[in-house]
């Protein structure tokens, strides 16, 4: 028999150990290589060599069998580089009769659409490498004492905290699985680098998708980026200088300060109001940062203007 | 024609067939007669774990390769339930070794799945053990 199938070991004396099932193929040196990292986090695993008899294990765990009490499976990790069309099945079984159970589907770096096949049909949680799967055994360890409650406890209490306090948004990537319920775990930790990049996309489209939450926080910054090369001494000159701008001074100030606010104003302008005008049009926001940029760079001509357009004019 | 009787005397248990071609599943619950099927063999096999069906019919073309594994499950989880497998005349070598691994018969379409209602009759009424079947 190809099948080497090994019992589940007997639940730890006192506290119930976690009870981890892993289908592996039965010669394979990357799920050997699984193997080890759970048993060295001490996870209680058990191996089995295809989906049949996986399907066995969990169906006699959670009845109980040959006198050993019932106890579902708390995880089960599944190697699905030798999965075939067929195999693929064991996760939406799973997943419809033993939804309490974390279905961690494992795939080595070639076989990266299996993983996502996994996903698909009802894996939790998705893993990458071996050394991720160390990593997620690492965080199920501290809480194998606690393996028991946290499938039905986070699952009411997470609600609660997160409506009142929605700040905290960090979910470690390894240790968001063991808390969180089977529907809610999915994690593709195989793409480690796509996390950093839901991180950085938000950011870039807060100016423009929240304007009410954050309108208070981005607004600072980008005033600041603005008024400097006007603020020194435009702040009062617009309204006043705007009659006497076209003239001469807007031929020397264009190539300076125009380039600067047009792009710098558009990812940091301000939510409320600005946006609107430097969104939709940019022509017509440009318009008066130009024309205050104008006279901004003009503002050290501001009073020889004043001078200069009172004594031309009253000249 | 006592094989209902017999069925009946068992209680309400079913043959289970685990086949994907609906041609050969209508073939094959027209000769057994209240047959419960599977596409999936995964699938059987729980349903094998928690209805203890009469038989399992495998037809061999569905199963992949997997044929030995999905025996062995079987056999560990109802080691009293025989387990039959429908094999096209080319793989009549892998079915005969299945049956040394613990089927208890094997039928070569398509004219010897014919011997199906009979074998099952006969199993039926004697509870024969996996391999007495021939």
């Amino acid at each position: 028999m190809r099948t080497s199938v090994a019992p589940l070991s007997p639940p730890s004396s006192g506290t119930q150990a976690a009870t981890c099932l892993l289908v592996r193929p039965a010669a394979s040196a990357m799920s050997d290589a699984i193997q080890d990292g759970l048993r060295a986090a001490g996870l209680d695993a058990a191996a089995v060599s295809n989906v049949f008899d996986a399907v066995v294990e969990a169906e006699h765990a959670a009845r109980g069998h040959h006198g050993s009490p019932a106890r579902a499976l708390t995880q089960t990790i599944v190697c699905v580089d030798h999965f075939g069309q067929q195999d693929f099945r064991l996760f939406p079984l799973m997943r419809r009769e033993w939804p309490e159970t974390l279905i961690v589907a494992f795939h080595s770096p070639g076989f990266d659409y299996k993983g996502r096949l996994a996903e698909l049909l009802g894996a939790d949680v998705v893993l990458g490498s071996a050394a991720d799967v160390a990593e997620w055994a690492k965080s199920l360890v501290p809480a194998a004492g606690e393996i028991q409650p946290t499938p039905t406890a986070p699952a009411a209490p997470v609600e609660p905290p997160a409506r009142p306090a929605p700040e905290p948004p960090p979910p470690p990537p390894p240790s968001a699985p063991t808390g969180l319920p089977p529907s809610a775990a999915y994690q593709y930790l195989a793409r480690a680098p796509e996390p950093p990049r839901a991180a950085t996309e938000p950011v870039q489209e807060r100016p423009s998708a929240p304007p009410h939450p954050t309108a208070p926080e981005s607004a600072p910054p980008p005033a600041p980026v603005r008024q400097p090369p006007p603020a020194q001494a435009s702040s009062a000159a617009p309204t006043e200088v705007k009659p006497a701008a076209p003239p001469a001074p807007p031929s020397e100030s264009p190539p300076t300060a125009p380039p600067a606010p047009p792009s710098e104003s558009p990812p940091a302008a301000a939510p409320p109001a600005a946006q609107s005008k430097t969104r939709p049009g940019e022509p017509p926001a440009g318009d008066e940062w130009v024309e205050g940029n104008v006279i901004g760079t003009v503002e050290l001509t501001d009073e020889e203007l004043r001078l200069l357009l009172g004594e031309e004019e009253g000249a | 024609m006592s094989a209902a009787p017999a069925t009946r005397a068992e209680g309400d248990r079913r043959v289970l067939l685990v086949c994907r071609s609906a041609g050969r599943r209508a073939l094959l619950a027209r000769l057994v007669g209240s047959a419960e099927t599977h596409a999936s063999a995964v699938e059987a096999v729980l349903a094998v774990l928690r209805r203890r069906p009469q038989a399992v019919i495998l037809n061999l073309e569905d199963i992949e390769g997997r044929e030995r594994d999905l025996l062995a499950a079987l056999r560990r989880s109802r080691p009293e339930t025989p387990v039959y497998v429908i094999a096209q005349p080319e793989d009549e070598p892998l079915a005969r070794g299945l049956v040394r691994d613990g089927a208890a018969d094997y039928f070569v379409l398509p004219t010897d799945i014919y011997r199906l209602p009979r074998t099952l009759e006969k199993a039926a009424l004697a509870g024969l053990r996996p391999g007495e079947a021939r």
